[in-house]
């Protein structure tokens, strides 16, 4: 698996979530180099992603809660 | 002939004078040298410096007349200030024989380089200080609209403002950020499916996609839950069910404007163990 090195604002919606989501790389933190730690709900999707080693290099919390509710 | 009457130097005589000016009878007189960048004529090789053919200045005129001729240069070349300033060493008006136009025009080229080089690092000075004022104000009071496309937009993102405004629960909430200098960004562009909102810990920012709500109301609410989580992040604590327990009652409060009872809790925290079961309590 492909290990890219990203920071917060390189994980956009349209290529690195996608693929993050699909399991395709391996996300690490850019500025500790730190494996990030995915966070999944439980229908897979992913809510949470930050910095294993020190999560203020990196966290990003995704909330999904209306399109669940309706 | 022009005088001028009580002037404190005696002025030239006519017949003194060798420039041909005064006198009455036409005389070949040699090329005038060429004004510098500064605007005055340099120092001839031989002879003394004499009067231009025309003064526009005619105050300039009226001195080259008495016999001032370097004085006159100062004043045609527009250099006002500078021969006023003249005048106080020497008690009056300096005469050519005081006044040495060439180490003039040094001090001058130095003096105005001077001051050009100042103004540029005032001006670096004062664009850096502005920027700052820029980055300071831009941190301290930061909601920012992204790809508003049309008036529909503008009419929910006042909505949005107007009931940020009203409600004390999402005003709080918004001066939470405002004091932590989080960015609120409400984007109306394309939003991911299914997405409402996203918490940047590190970039410090939190953005609602509006386009994946059916009201203001809505997205404020989306807003209110984000804040709680960038608050806590803020605040040093790791992600955790109780982050998003407090984050859903955050909601339970901007929505019923009361707290949750004890079984309503009780409802969310089974909701988050469900739906966020990885994540330790």
């Amino acid at each position: 698996m492909e290990v890219v090195y990203l920071t917060e604002a390189e994980i956009d919606h349209e290529v690195m979530l996608p693929r993050i989501q699909a399991g395709e790389i391996k996300p690490h933190c850019a500025r500790c180099k730190a494996e990030l730690k995915i966070h999944r709900m439980r229908d897979g999707r992913i809510h949470a992603i930050e910095c294993s080693k020190n999560p203020n290099h990196l966290g990003i919390r995704y909330n999904y809660k209306s399109s669940s509710e309706s | 002939m022009t005088t001028v009457q009580g002037s404190r130097r005696s002025p030239p005589t006519p017949a003194a004078c060798t420039s041909g000016h005064h006198g009455q009878s036409p005389r070949v007189r040699p090329a005038e040298p060429e004004p510098s960048a500064l605007g005055l004529r340099p120092d001839p090789a031989e002879g003394p410096l004499p009067p231009r053919d025309h003064y526009e200045n005619l105050i300039a005129q009226n001195y080259a007349d008495q016999g001032y001729v370097k004085f006159a240069e100062l004043l045609e070349a527009g250099h006002v200030c500078a021969a006023c300033h003249l005048t106080r060493p020497t008690n009056g008006v300096p005469t050519d024989q005081q006044l040495d136009l060439e180490r003039y025009a040094t001090v001058a080229s130095l003096a105005r380089a001077l001051r050009v080089t100042t103004e540029i690092l005032a001006t670096g000075y004062m664009s850096a200080v502005s920027a700052m004022e820029v980055r300071i104000a831009s941190q301290s009071f930061r909601v920012t609209a992204r790809n508003l496309s049309d008036g529909l937009d503008e009419i929910t993102l006042r909505r949005i403002g107007e009931e940020i405004a009203r409600d004390p629960v999402a005003s709080r909430a918004y001066r939470q950020m405002q004091d932590q200098g989080t960015e609120v960004v409400f984007e109306f562009g394309r939003p991911p499916p299914g997405l409402d909102g996203e918490a940047l810990r590190f970039e410090n920012r939190i953005i609602v996609y509006v386009q994946n709500h059916r009201s203001a109301m809505e997205a404020v609410r989306t807003m209110v839950h984000e804040t709680s989580h960038i608050h806590r992040m803020y605040r040093g604590n790791i992600v955790n069910q109780l982050d998003e327990v407090r984050a859903f009652s955050r909601e339970f409060v901007y929505e019923r404007g009361r707290r949750p009872a004890l079984q309503e809790r009780e409802a969310i925290w089974a909701r988050v163990r469900r739906d966020y079961a990885d994540l330790g309590e």
